[in-house]
């Protein structure tokens, strides 16, 4: 009771479980078979609670049985998480006659109301040859993905012919094709290689790798655990076939590049018919016994073109098609704080031999080399993917900065040019850093002005100077003493005419000073013919013209210039004594004061007659004693 | 009388003779039957056409006379086209000529950090090198200009000395005129002696792009060193017909084959 309980209590919940679930069809069938042969189409349906099933017509295929109903289900409990699946599988066994390409039908479920449709696989019916037995009961059954495909592995080699040992392994029996994606590629573009292994014996393991290249850049595609197997009609014979590795290669040289041969091992099991049956029982020798095969993989040549010329200057290197995103992080910071600028190139082509683009960081900002991320995987047509690059600067001064576009050049193959692209333009606002901008002069105090290259000065343009004009000029050797004797010349005469004129003076001065004396003499003696003679004003006139004539003379003072004063200093300065020049002008007055005195005019004039000439004479001698 | 003819007619002596030279070469050569100018070799070089412009400025050089500003202008075209030990050979043509330019004193540098020999000149005297380097601070014609305007103006300060009539006058009168008579002395002392470094050449630039330097003037003599080109010798012997003995600046000495080297 409790148990039926249960059991009850399980199926509800699985089938509350199950109506949460989506549910779906899956086609489970081999995607070629052999002519004649049976093989089996499943439907597998996630869930149990199915109300109606249908399948259309097999077209072309006979069926030959089915549909055959089994159901699963599992429960697992994990870390207090359980999960639960349920399925029901309905299984056709079909047949056909006629080889071509045929198209299973979709089935049709019905659960739960709603109706659910599943997809309409092709299959292939290879014609029968000699190759594959027709007989063996075989179970063609290739899944899409995981364990079936072990399954349908062991299944497929099940078919495959056991030779007998000793039996001959010839060429056609097991080879291996190669296939190149192109022939003819640029420098640098990838090309995929496929290694197909061709057999019609069983081959339970084959080792064998590709060879360091020089010229190229290998890459290897991770191939599957479990390769599937194909059933493939060539020449005749139907043979089985696996993808057994794939290269990309980047030729990294132009001309015609080869790609070697290549030795696979292959080992072969073949039934050892003869055996003794006791040797079998007692464990002497296996039924089943390996062959080592050799098998040679062909060599391919690859014509290789070098990119175009000219090769523009900011070329990165890379070959494929690509596309550039960029971001900026943060756009407004601080001085001394890292921004950070993230390229991402993603595309195709040679990603992982490509150069990071240049960034026209502003002249004042620290930069630092690039950090690169790949986030790429190797396919068919090289790398794909995107490759990050994380570019970080750290300006050192506020300011307002513009971060231009960071340009990707690559080549496309496909074009057969150059193409560039372009990231964003970036405004960058850096505000001041902490504690002003002295912050920023912790490590440096001012910056050197940044020689950026040296280079020679720039021509003269304009009048040159000559040497030949120098010499010729007025500072040529024999001018230059010239001009020396010119000046030297002019000197002298100048000097030379000065003096002349300067004692020509005084030679004048001289010869009135010594005349003076005679001069006063001789009007002293018109003077007295004019006292003997009683005319007293004449005298008294010739007198005074007598002395005044002589300070003029022996003065060299022009009449004009002569007062009393004047003559008493100038005869200071020639040295004659206080007394005299006393008398001297003592004697002038008296020639006036006399002319008017009442008295004896006879005598007056005796008395001044004898003055002046006294006076004269003294002052004669005295003024000649000082010369 | 005789005084005032004396002064007229040196007048007339100075006028002509100021106006006889002033007769200035004109500034295009005759090269090949062209006229060349400089200005079309300045636009050569402008349009960076080195090898043109490097010829244009030889002929006028051929043609015209050695000129400070062409042989600068040469070697400018030379270092462009890398030839440096040419460029430095035109540059210390022009340095000759024209020891005060700051351009060229520039680009010789720029030019001789390209050479492979370095030469760490001897240490001279104090004195040797304060006259040498007063000796290269004026052209030849500045000397000389210096050298008349002192001559002068001593004779102003005799003059003064002579006529003055107060002492003290006199006094700065002919402190002045010993003075300007020492300065006239020195400028025609330096006059004469960058004159004769331009008559009698002793200065050559290595311009084999190396040379072994002998022991003898003789291919088998001794090997004393290698030097390499654009490097500056001083010739001390020039008296053979094929070899000549250098001396290095910093006191080395040897023999170079004559063909290696071309003279400033």
């Amino acid at each position: 009771m409790k148990k039926n309980r249960f059991v009850l209590l399980f199926s509800l919940w699985m089938a509350m479980s199950s109506l949460m679930a989506q549910v779906s069809v899956r086609v489970q069938a081999p995607s070629e078979v052999i002519q004649g042969d049976r093989f089996r189409v499943s439907y597998i349906v996630n869930t149990s609670d199915i109300d109606d099933f249908k399948v259309g017509d097999f077209t072309g295929l006979v069926e030959l049985y089915g549909p055959s109903r089994s159901s699963s289900s599992s429960f697992s409990f994990v870390n207090g998480k359980s999960t639960s699946s349920s399925s029901v599988t309905f299984t056709y066994t079909l047949t056909t006659d006629q080889p071509g390409t045929f198209h299973i039908p979709a089935a049709t479920v019905v659960s739960d109301g709603k109706s659910v449709k599943s997809s309409s696989p092709q299959i292939t019916v290879l014609p029968s040859g000699s190759g594959s037995s027709s007989n063996s009961a075989s179970s063609g059954n290739s899944g899409s993905s995981g364990n079936p495909n072990a399954q349908a592995h062991s299944h497929q080699a099940d078919r495959m012919r056991v030779q007998n040992v000793g039996e001959k392994i010839s060429g056609k029996d097991i080879f291996i094709a190669v296939t190149a994606s192109k022939k003819r590629v640029f420098e640098q573009e990838a090309v995929l290689l496929t290694y197909k292994l061709y057999t019609l014996v069983n081959v339970s393991e084959m080792t064998g790798k590709m060879p360091e290249l020089d010229g190229f850049h290998v890459q290897e595609i991770n191939r599957q655990r479990q390769p599937e197997l194909k059933m493939e009609h060539y020449n005749g014979r139907n043979y089985g076939t696996v993808v057994w590795s794939q290269y990309v290669v980047f030729p990294q040289q132009t001309g015609e590049l080869k790609i070697p041969e290549i030795k696979f091992e292959a080992v072969v099991i073949q039934q050892n018919r003869s055996a003794d049956p006791f040797d079998i029982f007692f464990g002497g020798g296996s039924m089943m016994q390996e062959v080592k095969k050799v098998v040679m993989a062909p060599a391919v040549v690859l014509h290789v073109d070098p990119l175009p010329t000219p090769k523009p200057a900011n070329f990165s290197g890379a070959v494929g098609k690509f596309t550039v995103a960029s971001s900026l992080t943060p756009q407004q910071l601080k001085a001394n704080d890292a921004t950070t600028l993230r390229l991402t190139v993603s595309g195709t082509g040679n990603m992982k031999l490509m150069n990071a683009p240049e960034v026209a960081w502003p002249k004042d900002f620290e930069r630092y080399d690039p950090k690169s991320e790949d986030q790429t995987k190797i396919g068919a047509n090289g790398s794909s993917g995107s490759m990050v690059f994380d570019y970080i600067a750290v300006p050192r001064h506020q300011g307002k900065f513009e971060l231009p576009p960071v340009e990707f050049c690559y080549f496309d193959p496909d074009a057969r040019e150059y193409k560039t692209v372009t990231s964003e333009a970036y405004a960058i606002e850096v505000e001041k850093g902490k504690g002003g901008s002295s912050s920023a002069s912790q490590n440096y105090s001012k910056e050197e002005i940044e020689m950026l290259n040296s280079d020679i000065r720039y021509i003269k343009t304009g009048k040159a100077d000559y040497i030949n004009a120098d010499e010729s000029s007025l500072l040529g050797t024999s001018r230059i003493w010239a001009l020396y004797a010119a000046a030297l010349g002019i000197f002298l005469v100048l000097v030379v005419a000065f003096r002349r004129f300067a004692s020509a003076n005084a030679d004048i001065a001289r010869r009135r000073g010594r005349k003076a004396g005679k001069a006063a003499t001789k009007r002293l003696k018109v003077a007295r013919k004019l006292m003997r003679g009683g005319d007293a004003n004449a005298f008294y006139d010739e007198t005074a013209r007598a002395l005044w004539g002589y300070a003029g003379d022996r003065l060299n003072m022009a009449v004009s210039e002569l007062t009393r004063d004047n003559v008493r200093e100038k005869l200071a300065d020639r040295g004659a004594t206080t007394e005299l020049i006393d008398r001297f002008i003592a004697a002038l007055d008296e020639c006036e004061f006399a002319r008017y005195a009442p008295g004896d005019a006879a005598q007056t004039m005796d008395k001044v007659y004898t003055a002046a000439e006294e006076v004269i004479n003294q002052m004669d001698s005295e003024l000649k004693k000082t010369k | 009388m005789n005084t005032r003819t004396l002064i007229f007619s040196l007048f007339l002596f100075l006028v002509s003779f100021l106006s006889a030279q002033e007769t200035a070469p004109s500034q295009t050569g005759r090269v090949g039957g062209g006229l060349v100018s400089k200005a079309a070799a300045d636009s050569a070089y402008a349009q960076e056409d080195y090898f043109e412009a490097a010829r244009l400025y030889q002929s006028l050089i051929d043609s015209l006379g050695e000129s400070a500003v062409l042989y600068y202008n040469l070697g400018n075209c030379y270092y462009r086209q890398d030839s440096i030990a040419r460029a430095i050979l035109n540059y210390e043509r022009a340095r000759l000529l024209d020891p005060t330019d700051d351009d060229l004193a520039f680009n010789l540098e720029m030019a001789r950090t390209k050479t492979v020999d370095k030469v760490a000149p001897a240490n001279d005297m104090f004195f040797v090198t304060l006259f040498r380097s007063l000796v290269l601070s004026m052209t030849v014609r500045g000397w000389k200009m210096l050298g008349i305007s002192a001559f002068v103006l001593m004779l102003l300060g005799v003059a003064v000395y002579l006529f003055a009539p107060v002492l003290t006058a006199k006094k700065i009168g002919f402190t002045a005129a010993v003075l300007l008579l020492i300065i006239c002395v020195f400028a025609n002392i330096a006059a004469a002696q960058q004159r004769s470094q331009i008559r009698h050449r002793t200065g050559a630039i290595l311009m084999a792009p190396s040379a072994v330097v002998k022991s003898t003037p003789s291919a088998s003599g001794t090997d004393l060193f290698i030097l390499h080109e654009g490097t500056h010798v001083q010739i001390i012997d020039d008296t053979m017909r094929e070899w000549v003995e250098v001396q290095m600046s910093d006191g080395k000495e040897g023999w170079l084959q004559r063909s290696e080297i071309e003279v400033i």
